[in-house]
């Protein structure tokens, strides 16, 4: 059921009265059912998946919680702080067992629907390579929808449970609302059980605060989504089917599209997902602050799908570099290559590796793989270079506030994403090198003057509204520049027809100009796919 | 009352008035290429006192002109027909004509008896829109949405026209307060003459029963008409180049007799009648043109003078006033359309304004 058809909507509708309709103390039940309903509607055999997932969470969790309750228990009988060290190791050793079990199940499950094929697929080409005459047959799993999110959220929360940052939910069927939480699941955020499990179980009754607020929020997502990025989408599809068609500026064209689509669809979508929770009193992380201002790609990262950059920084990379193993690997090599490089390798090691891993999280592909070691190598560019940026800052002490050394910034960074993006949309890793490389050897600005956009399948009017629409987005994040929530500056700064005005136009530009219904497929979102 | 209600109560007007404004600048206003989307809503303007209800497809509003009708019998008829229009949105613009009024005779033209399925969703809207709301209108699109189709459209049709913002143009500006007139109590006036060609012939067909369906909404029609106690008449209209095989035909010969109803099938009269197909046809054959349309008119009133005894109306001066009103136009806009033939050798208006 997508976010943006008719039947979601009829779905909130029958789920608001349901819930408004049941006694405080049981309504997370109703959303624990709506939730289900909705993932049914992806393929009723998907809840298999969820419903394993759910299970096995549940029973690993609950043999940490016992653990550590009879942990606690034996320690308050002794004063013994050797002896409470002890049972305090013995417990941890016994709880990474369970948590050992449950991730190998969880990513088990993950890794077997999602990348089957792609080990079968460089199996066999490996023996082609060797000579060998026979190969495995794809297996072809269905991939069950959000998957990759639902799986890392639940990672997220057998570990928090294992380092005791949270406790075990006794009751199965609150932990299958937090994994299984239908606004979510589709593409996330990647929530933390310490957050949204304040809110996801309070049964806070319907009211007009915040269906307002959560409905102004919907409204925008559906606005980005259906006036921006599935009306331009066509000209991207047109663009990287045919990429020897549409080299140079083209490809330059192409990126910069595809960032806009990708930015509109990803937080358009993410926008329903935190505006519906708000509209029952849910609270949800933020996954985007105006990531197109970043003047650098780590303050980029902190600022694009925050939630699944920070789940990779606190459960693996920090982990992982804090290891024992790495921390010896760390004394190794600065006795070997000196203080300098022999601290930062190691750490180099850790940030590519969990790129790896970010990369083959969002897909199981080479492009994917290598987008996400791109990532890494500029970042660890980045950091190597931090000397002499610094010496830069040092000369021209003023250019850390210089406007024009600002937005310099800024376009480098937009730039460099877009071509590091670039992984995402053409076929092969061969194929995006070069349409990178068709940038110096074929770029062909006059081909792109003269045949212009009129190949893209889409109209002027097209542009004209997808243009209107982003200039709307721009005022909108223009608004909320301070940090403030645009919704709050226009209650506080704005006169209330001016405010109802703004909503209606927004109401009304995605009405017209949106791109849904007759004539149109209708899409599901970009990350969906991940 | 509280300023809070206030805003609420504004806010919600204005949010309507906005819907419905932008919902009616958008929709299509059927005032030039395509006039056939106008022809069904014409009728609940039309003053509900007919002796003649004529239902069907093209072959009903183009071939039977009822200023002829009125002018030779004292008959009042009208037309609710539309390009395509299936058997199941006949029967049930049937069933709303008859919320309004009780005609004396119902002919239905039996060409849409081919097709048994939904066909497509231009024509269904063309049909479908215009329709007032009513049972009869919720049954009609339930029975001819296509997959593509969302009923949530037809409940709002902007969800439909949204995109043609695009190609928003004078003509929706100025039919933005009122619906622009497309017809003469549902007939469509064209004076122009395009001439029987070569007519090819029809491509064999698998299988020439007509589907369960269509048989099902006959009989549906014939109890209603029944039921109301108003003789019903089958009728084919004469056009060479529409193909209607002799299996068809006695499929509803036997149809006809199976139920006591009279079938013309008004190919077998084109002598009779008058026709000249070099003269009497405005695109080669498909449909007659208004002169050819009034002959038509001229030889079927004849009939039902003679088996339904209907009176002559004339003589009521209120119906007369009106009527007369309709006919001044029908023959301005017939004499407007040669003026414009002769200069243009094209029609450039096609409404009845």
């Amino acid at each position: 059921m997508l976010f943006t058809s008719a039947n979601f909507l009829l779905f909130l509708l029958i789920l608001f009265a349901l819930y408004q309709a049941i006694p405080q103390r049981y309504r997370w039940a109703t959303l624990l059912l709506g939730s289900m309903v909705f993932y049914a509607f992806s393929g009723p055999i998907f809840l298999l998946y969820i419903c394993a997932t759910i299970i096995v969470s549940y029973v690993c969790t609950m043999g940490m919680r016992r653990i550590w309750e009879r942990c606690d228990y034996i320690s308050e009988g002794t004063d013994d702080k050797a002896l409470r060290k002890q049972y305090k190791a013995e417990a941890k050793a016994a709880s990474k067992r369970w948590l050992v079990t449950a991730l190998v199940i969880v990513l088990g499950l993950l890794a077997m629907v999602k990348y089957t094929d792609f080990v079968i697929g460089n199996t066999n080409t490996v023996l082609g390579w060797m000579g060998a005459d026979r190969s495995f047959g794809f297996m072809r799993f269905a991939l069950p929808m959000g998957i990759s999110f639902y799986t890392f959220q639940t990672v997220g929360y057998l570990i928090d449970v294992h380092r005791q940052k949270s406790k075990a939910l006794p009751n199965p069927f609150r932990l299958a609302l937090f994994v299984s939480f239908f606004p979510q699941v589709v593409q996330g955020p990647i929530s933390r059980f310490d957050m949204l499990g304040k809110t996801l179980y309070s049964g806070e009754s319907l009211n007009g605060h915040n269906l307002t607020r959560g409905g102004m929020r919907v409204l925008l997502g559906f606005f980005k989504k259906l006036v921006i990025a599935d009306r331009l989408w066509p000209a991207l599809v047109v663009l990287t089917s045919y990429p020897e068609d549409f080299m140079g500026a083209y490809y330059l064209f192409s990126i910069g599209l595809y960032a806009v689509i990708l930015f509109m669809d990803f937080t358009g979508g993410i926008d329903i997902t935190i505006g519906v929770a708000e509209m029952f009193g849910i609270k949800m992380p933020e996954n985007f602050n105006r990531p197109f201002y970043s003047r650098s790609i780590q303050e980029y990262w902190t600022r694009w799908h925050i939630t699944m950059y920070m789940w990779f920084r606190d459960y693996l990379f920090y982990p992982m570099t804090l290891s024992k193993g790495m921390l010896r690997a760390t004394k190794f090599c600065r006795r070997v290559l000196g203080d300098g490089l022999g601290k930062r390798l190691p750490v180099h090691i850790s940030l590519l590796w969990v790129w790896f891993l970010t990369g083959l999280w969002h897909g199981a592909t080479w492009n994917f793989i290598a987008w996400g070691l791109a990532n890494g190598i500029v970042i660890m560019l980045a950091q190597e270079l931090t000397p002499l940026k610094n010496r830069f800052h040092a000369r021209f002490a003023g250019a850390k506030t210089n406007r024009i050394f600002i937005c310099l910034q800024i376009l480098w960074t937009f730039w460099l994403m877009n071509m590091i993006r670039s992984f995402d949309i053409y076929a092969g890793v061969r194929n995006t090198f070069g349409m990178m490389g068709s940038v110096v050897t074929d770029f062909g600005l006059g081909d792109f003057l003269t045949r212009g956009l009129s190949e893209l399948t889409l109209y002027t009017a097209d542009y004209i509204a997808a243009g209107a629409g982003m200039l709307v987005i721009f005022w909108i994040s223009y608004l909320g520049r301070d940090g403030t929530d645009y919704r709050d500056k226009l209650k506080n700064n704005f006169h209330w027809v001016a405010r109802y005005a703004v909503v209606g136009l927004i109401f009304f530009m995605t009405l017209v100009l949106g791109a849904y219904g007759h004539g149109y497929d209708a899409r599901q979102f970009i990350y969906n796919m991940f | 009352m509280r300023p809070a209600i206030v805003k609420i109560v504004v806010g919600f007007s204005a949010f309507v008035l906005v819907f419905f404004g932008l919902q009616r600048l958008l929709v299509p206003k059927y005032a030039s290429d395509i006039l056939h989307g106008g022809l069904i809503r014409e009728y609940y303007r039309s003053g509900f006192d007919h002796d003649i209800l004529f239902i069907g497809d093209c072959e009903v509003f183009a071939n039977f002109s009822p200023i002829a009708l009125w002018e030779e019998f004292g008959m009042t008829s009208f037309i609710r027909g539309t390009p395509q229009q299936l058997i199941w949105q006949s029967y049930y613009l049937l069933q709303d004509t008859l919320r309004f009024e009780t005609p004396r005779v119902i002919v239905y033209n039996v060409l849409s008896m081919q097709y048994n399925e939904p066909q497509n969703e231009a024509y269904n809207r063309l049909t479908l829109d215009g329709m007032r709301w009513g049972m009869p209108k919720i049954r009609a699109i339930s029975a001819s949405m296509t997959e593509e189709e969302d009923w949530l459209s037809y409940i709002f049709p902007l969800l439909r026209f949204k995109d043609r913002w695009r190609e928003i143009g004078a003509e929706d500006f100025r039919y933005f307060f009122r619906d622009p007139r497309v017809s003469v109590n549902g007939f469509v006036i064209r004076a122009d003459v395009r001439p029987v060609g070569w007519i090819p012939a029809p491509a064999p067909r698998a299988n020439y029963q007509f589907g369960d369906k269509a048989y099902a909404y006959l009989e549906r029609i014939t109890r209603l008409a029944a039921t109301h106690d108003i003789p019903l008449i089958l009728v084919k209209a004469p056009s060479p180049a529409t193909p209607w095989p002799d299996r068809w035909n006695q499929q509803i010969v036997d149809f006809a007799h199976q139920h006591d109803l009279m079938y013309i099938n008004f190919f077998d009269y084109i002598d009779d009648i008058g026709l000249d197909f070099n003269y009497h046809t405005f695109n080669a054959g498909l449909h007659l043109n208004v002169f050819g349309a009034e002959k038509l008119a001229r030889f079927f009133g004849g009939i039902l003078q003679e088996t339904f005894d209907l009176p002559d109306r004339r003589g009521e001066a209120a119906l007369a006033a009106r009527w007369g009103e309709k006919a001044d136009l029908y023959h301005r806009v017939v004499a407007r359309q040669l003026a414009e033939i002769a200069r243009y050798g094209t029609i450039k208006n096609l409404l009845v304004e």
